[in-house]
């Protein structure tokens, strides 16, 4: 598989196929696909962000001057702000700003948005790696147990249907009650200091995330593996004689495995949204958390910033995994799209 | 012509003869524990033991009791009666979103699958910018611009969830339209739209309940998340998300009650849900 | 009933048994609960020769040819004997068995489409076979293996993908594959039903060439009778789980004692005859639909009360071996009433 790879991306940038002609429509076609179509999404999207904020009740004039003061004032300030401005001139320069790393000023901290975000980014990922790596390890793992063998199965489903339906404020409060105040293994709130304190402040947290994601996880896995097994290539790979082992992994795993690297990397995408709530329901100092507070606070410009650091991991995983699924399915390559996504 | 006819009323007709599945245990099962669920919201004044927002400070985090089934909560409030209360407007907003999202959704799916071309297109690239927000997010985007409450979410929500259901119901309705029968009704003479409603949704309608009642469990657990946070239906007001955040500071103390219970509440109705829709969709999926 | 390979005229040497099936009887896990697919059949080959297996849907015929490799469900029960050059292959350990899949037999599957990875290269596929070799020397072996069964430009051949390659070329790369390794044995079922006419007669040939160069002994499963007479010495005629009647492919043509085996000889559309399809009344039946008597006389024109009660017993007429009641009284008679149709 891993030695395919290279080769396939040689092919793709230099165009390596038979007919000349078709090797430049699909190039169109691939360029297309992956940038285009993502930028093109991504200014959309940034600009419905821009649109809901932008329709927030309330005036940030009265935020920062207190409403005592003279309406010159609030005209100066607006105009000092750029708030009088048309709306779209605005959304373009508070875009234009963005892509350039400058997310403006928290009305409610008064620092600059960029280095409140940065920390707290930090923890984010923390949190969302640590969630990743138990997801992946612990929901494959029992996926391909439940798939593989006919005696775990019904175990198995039964567990994921119950995982997928516990969301991550529910497995907090649980894990909370039975881990922390009970046992007394974690602490209940905070981020901690150093590696291995920020590590065990986020293990509840962590398994929190990553319960229904690793039902989810499981199940897809558990399926994908299964129709493996049953599948006539496999067949023939046994009836060749070949070693276990090396049925599973190139036969098997292989197969299942574009289903299976889908559905976990679009499911760690979706943890960035969960952390939303698991960081407020833990305390945890991660842009989650603030932004539930910014939202509170009508801190403008921070809930801005997320929500664009949001979509733009979002479109860019789901991006990037496309592209991964065209060079593991070779048969993928060359076929028009006849179908959304 | 009376072959045609006959052909133009689909698979369904032709699957007439075959003999009855077997009912499904577990989806009965499950659909009665939906029902039931639906039955305590709507009953709740009649089944529960007290008020929902009468306070007793008397009886502050008692765990369960004769008296309180499920014991009381920070304010000495039942939790029993407190859960079916708030079943009402939990079980509410992901009813409403799935009404919402599931005829948006099948309307542009229907109507992509069968205008296809540019309308199609067009439609796709909508919905792809859609695709770009987790669904929280856009309800968290929905309360910045029009405040907390229960409807932004809901109507968010609905929105967000649109893309997915088209999604699925589109590639079930593409494959159906390629089916003669479909041919058979415009040879016949039979108007676009009719044809696409009688006929083609008609075909596909065990599908799209399926997707229904799986959307309403996500659907709740994005509103009970939403709630959870403060952003959704507020306290006092009684609702599992609510409840789930209230119970919080009891639980740090050793009173899990109201938390736990709202959390289990929860869980089991969208276990319920989603067993349901996938037994309706293995159903489905067999008839095609 | 037992199906025997004829042996020289002239002499009273029998041909040494490469492949003896005494009795298999196996059972299935369908709708839930075990059923019998196959019953009492035994049959034997010998080294170089052909023996085609004819029957229709649920026959049992294709999951005969599995037993013989031992491919069956892990849940499925087996009793009799299936032995290679005298070793029970149903006894044989792990070890032995992956060396026998992989050395001594060879199978031809149905649709090529579905039995080769679609994941990995052609090179790959066929090399797969072969891994005890080094690898500079699974490369030449895979060039000449495709260029011996017609595949031009064999080097290009072997970086392609499967889905890049027509059925018939990729049917032939599954010959290749299958053979490379050397088999005493090749087990085909169906190899061309999925192909268009055309590409059949191609592919049917290379299926010949390679038997004779190297002096492969074949089971050939197929539902056409006429393209069994054509490439085998021996044709085992199968019905609801049993060998109804076997007979040299000639002579099997020409006069069948069975008169099912008539019956699937009138039912053949003749471009020479402008007359009404003759078909056998009823539906093919599997063995576990099968009454206490001859699994046919459900279906037979010549039914009597013995036929119903009696499973008749396998006899030798002649070159041939039946299992029917009347097929002494019945002889020469199926055929007279076929020309008179």
């Amino acid at each position: 598989m891993l030695s395919t790879a290279p080769t396939a991306v040689l092919s793709l940038v230099h165009g390596r196929t038979e007919n000349g002609l078709i090797r430049g429509a699909a190039m169109l076609s691939h360029v297309r696909r992956w940038i285009v179509a993502p930028l093109a999404t991504l200014l959309a999207a940034s600009f419905v962000l821009y649109t809901a904020v932008w329709l927030q009740p309330g005036n940030p004039l009265t935020l920062l001057l207190g409403t005592k003061a003279s309406p010159a004032q609030y005209r100066y300030l607006a105009h000092k702000l750029g708030l009088d401005r048309p709306m779209p001139v605005r959304y373009w320069d508070w875009l234009t700003n963005a892509v350039h790393g400058n997310f403006g000023t928290s009305l409610v901290y008064k620092q600059s948005v960029a280095s409140l975000i940065a920390p707290r980014l930090l923890t984010t990922l923390l949190l969302v790696g640590y969630a990743g790596v138990i997801i992946t390890v612990l929901g494959v793992t029992l996926g391909i147990i439940g798939g593989m063998s006919p005696r775990a199965a019904p175990y198995t489903a039964g567990l994921n249907g119950l995982g997928v339906a516990i969301p991550g404020f529910v497995a907090a409060e649980a894990l909370t009650a039975v881990f922390a105040v009970k046992l007394g293994w974690f602490p209940v709130l905070g981020t901690g200091q150093g590696l291995a304190g920020r590590l065990q402040h986020l293990t509840l947290p962590a398994f929190a995330l990553a319960i229904a994601s690793i039902a989810y996880v499981s199940q897809i896995t558990r399926a994908a593996v299964s129709v493996e097994e049953q599948s006539p290539h496999v067949e023939t790979a046994r009836g060749r004689g070949l070693a276990g082992p090396r049925i599973l992994r190139r036969h098997v795993l292989r197969n299942a495995a574009i289903p299976i690297m889908t559905v976990s990397a679009l499911t760690v995408a979706g943890l960035l949204a969960g952390a939303i709530v698991v960081e407020y329901a833990f305390g945890l100092g991660g842009i989650g958390s603030l932004l539930v507070q910014s939202v509170s606070d009508k801190d403008s410009n921070v809930v801005l910033a997320i929500g664009l650091i949001l979509v733009l991991v979002f479109v860019m995983t789901t991006t990037v995994l496309d592209f991964l699924q065209h060079l593991l399915d070779p048969r993928l390559r060359l076929r028009t799209a006849a179908s959304w996504h | 012509m009376a072959l045609t006819a006959r052909l133009a009323r689909g698979p369904a007709l032709l699957r007439a003869g075959e003999p009855r599945d077997k009912p499904d245990v577990i989806a009965v099962i499950a659909g009665c524990v939906c029902a039931a669920l639906l039955a305590a919201a709507i009953f709740a004044p009649l089944i529960a033991p007290y008020q929902p927002d009468t306070i007793d400070a008397t009886a502050i985090n008692q765990g369960p009791s004769a008296a309180h089934l499920l014991g009381t909560d920070s304010l000495g409030r039942d939790i029993l009666t407190r859960l079916l209360y708030g079943a009402r407007l939990s079980l509410l907003g992901p009813a409403l979103v799935t009404l919402l999202s599931t005829t948006l959704g099948t309307a542009v799916a229907i109507a992509g699958s069968w205008l296809g071309g540019t309308a199609d297109r067009i439609m796709a690239r909508l919905l792809d910018v859609l695709f770009a927000f987790p669904s929280i997010l856009f309800a968290v985007l929905a309360v910045v611009a029009f405040g907390t409450g229960l409807l932004a979410p809901v109507v968010a929500l609905s929105v967000a969830y649109t893309p997915y259901i088209a999604r699925v119901i589109r590639s079930a309705a593409v494959h159906e339209r390629q089916l003669p029968y479909i041919e058979a009704c415009q040879l016949l003479g039979y108007s676009s739209w009719r044809t696409a409603v009688n006929h083609l949704l008609r075909n596909v309608r065990l599908l799209i309940v399926a997707q229904a009642t799986i959307t309403f469990g996500y659907a709740l657990l994005d509103l009970a998340a939403i709630s959870f946070i403060g952003l959704g239906v507020q306290p006092p007001t009684a609702d599992w998300g609510v409840m789930v955040s209230e119970g919080d500071s009891a639980l740090l103390n050793g009173y899990v009650a109201e938390s736990l219970a709202a959390g289990a509440a929860i869980v089991l109705t969208v276990v319920a849900f989603n067993v349901l829709g996938e037994r309706l969709a293995a159903r489905s999926q067999g008839r095609q | 009933m037992t199906a025997s390979a004829p042996g020289p005229s002239h002499g009273r040497e029998v041909a040494p048994c490469l492949l003896e099936l005494g009795g298999l009887q196996v059972e299935l896990k369908i709708g839930g609960r075990p059923r019998v697919v196959v019953q009492q059949v035994s049959l034997v080959l010998g080294a170089g020769q052909t023996m085609g297996i004819v029957g229709e849907s649920g026959s049992g015929k294709s999951v005969t040819a599995r037993s013989i490799a031992r491919l069956l469900p892990p849940r499925a029960r087996v009793a009799g004997e299936v032995r290679f050059d005298g070793e029970p292959v149903w006894a044989m350990n792990r070890a032995r068995l992956r060396r026998y899949r992989a050395c001594d037999i060879g199978i031809i599957y149905q649709d090529p489409r579905a039995h080769v990875n679609a994941v990995h290269t052609v090179g790959d596929f066929v090399t797969e076979g072969v891994r005890d070799h080094p690898p500079r020397e699974r490369r030449d072996l895979a060039i000449s293996a495709l260029q011996a069964v017609g595949i031009p430009d064999a080097e290009r051949r072997l970086k392609q993908y499967p889905h890049q390659l027509s059925g018939g070329l990729l049917q032939r790369v599954m010959i290749a594959a299958a053979t490379l390794p050397g088999p005493r044995l090749l087990l085909a079922d169906e190899p061309t039903t999925a192909l268009d006419v055309t590409t059949q007669s191609e592919v049917m040939a290379v299926l010949a060439e390679q038997r004779q160069a190297r002096q492969l002994a074949m089971v050939f499963i197929t539902h056409d009778l006429d393209l069994a007479v054509a490439v085998t010495d021996t044709i085992a005629v199968m019905y609801a789980g049993t060998i109804v009647e076997t007979g040299p492919s000639a002579s099997l043509h020409e006069c069948a004692l069975h008169p099912y085996t008539a019956g699937l000889l009138a039912a053949r559309p003749q471009p020479s005859r402008v007359a009404r399809l003759i078909s056998i009344p009823g539906r093919p039946i599997a063995a576990y639909e099968s009454g206490p008597g001859c699994v046919f006389a459900g279906r037979c024109a010549h039914a009597q009360q013995r036929c119903l009660e009696v499973r008749p017993e396998p006899r030798q007429f002649g070159s041939h071996v039946v299992s029917c009641h009347r097929a002494g009284e019945l002889r020469g008679t199926l055929h007279e009433a076929l020309e008179r149709a």
